[in-house]
C-alpha cells in the first residue's frame, strides 16, 4: 500500500491503467444504456419512468462512495501524514459533488411523475442535500485557504465529521417515514428487483464506478503535477 | 422503451441532464490535467 502511495510509482501505475479503465467504462456504458433503453421492461406501476433508476441509483452510490473515500483518505492523512492521502481526498470532492448533484437532479425529475412533486423535504432527499452542502463546503475550504497545510488540516476534519451523514442517508428510508422507496438491492432476503432490471442496474453501477475511478486517477495526476509546478516556481523565486 | 408514453419526456430529460453533466465533468478534468502537465513539462524543459 505504502509502495503505491509513492507519487512516482502511482503516476506510472495510473498512466498504465487509465487507457484500459476508459475502455472498460465505455463498454459498460454502451451495454448499460442498451439494457436501459432496449431490453429492460417498463415497470408495472411506474411505467417508463423506472428507466431513470439506471442513472439515479449509480449517481447516488458514487456520491456516497466518493465521500466515504474522502473520509478514509483524510483518516490516512491524519494517521500516516502521507501527502497523497490529502490529494486523494481533495480530488475526489468535485467529482463526488457532481454525482451528488446528479442524484438530486435525476431524483427530482423522477419524483414528478412518481410522487407528483419535483421536491420534498423528506429524510432521504434532505440528507442527500446536506451531503451536497458538505461537498461544497469541503471544496470551498481548499479554494479559500491559500496555505495548503492549513487547508488540508481543516478539510480533513470536515471530511471526517461530515461522514456521519453517510449512515444517515443509508438508513433514512428505514428510520423515518419517507416518500422515497426502501432499499431494494442491499436488503435481508436478497434484491427485490426483477433480474431483467437488476443486471442493467448493476452494469450501470459498475460503469459509474469505473468512470469515477478514471476521473479520480486523472485528477490525482493533475494534483501531483500542480504541486510539482508550485514547488518548481517557488524554487525559481528563491533562486532569484 | 415506448417513446410516446406520458412519462417518456421525464426519462429523456433525466438522461440529457446526466449526459451533459458527465461530459462537462470529463472535459474539465482532462483539460486541467493537460494544462498542468504541459506547464510542468515546459518548466522542466526550461531548466
Amino acid at each position: 500500500m505504502q509502495k503505491f502511495a509513492n507519487p512516482a510509482v502511482f503516476l506510472k501505475l495510473a498512466n498504465a491503467i487509465l487507457p484500459y479503465l476508459w475502455l472498460i467504462t465505455a463498454v459498460l456504458f454502451a451495454l448499460g444504456l442498451y439494457g436501459a433503453f432496449v431490453t429492460s421492461p417498463a415497470d408495472y406501476q411506474q411505467g417508463e419512468s423506472v428507466r431513470i433508476m439506471y442513472i439515479h441509483v449509480p449517481a447516488s452510490w458514487i456520491a456516497m462512495f466518493a465521500y466515504a473515500l474522502m473520509a478514509f483518505a483524510s483518516a490516512i492523512a491524519i494517521i500516516f501524514r502521507h501527502p497523497l492521502a490529502d490529494a486523494a481526498a481533495k480530488t475526489a470532492a468535485p467529482i463526488g459533488a457532481v454525482f451528488c448533484f446528479l442524484a438530486l437532479a435525476t431524483g427530482s425529475i423522477w419524483g414528478k411523475p412518481t410522487w407528483g412533486t419535483w421536491w420534498v423535504w423528506d429524510a432521504r432527499v434532505t440528507s442527500m442535500f446536506i451531503l451536497l452542502l458538505l461537498y461544497v463546503g469541503y471544496i470551498a475550504i481548499w479554494q479559500a485557504i491559500e496555505e495548503p497545510h492549513l487547508a488540508a488540516a481543516i478539510a480533513r476534519i470536515v471530511a471526517l465529521v461530515g461522514s456521519v451523514i453517510l449512515p444517515v442517508i443509508k438508513f433514512s428510508v428505514d428510520y423515518w417515514n419517507t416518500l422515497h422507496q426502501a432499499s431494494s438491492i442491499f436488503k435481508a432476503g436478497g434484491p427485490s428487483i426483477d433480474p431483467s432490471m437488476l443486471w442493467v442496474l448493476l452494469v450501470m453501477v459498475l460503469a459509474y464506478t469505473t468512470l469515477f475511478l478514471a476521473l479520480h486517477l486523472v485528477s490525482l495526476r493533475t494534483e501531483i503535477a500542480t504541486r510539482k509546478l508550485r514547488s518548481a516556481r517557488l524554487a525559481e523565486i528563491r533562486g532569484n | 422503451m415506448d417513446w410516446n408514453a406520458p412519462t417518456a419526456g421525464y426519462v429523456i430529460a433525466a438522461y440529457i441532464v446526466s449526459a451533459i453533466s458527465i461530459l462537462v465533468l470529463v472535459a474539465w478534468c482532462l483539460a486541467r490535467d493537460k494544462a498542468a502537465r504541459t506547464a510542468l513539462a515546459k518548466i522542466k524543459t526550461e531548466n
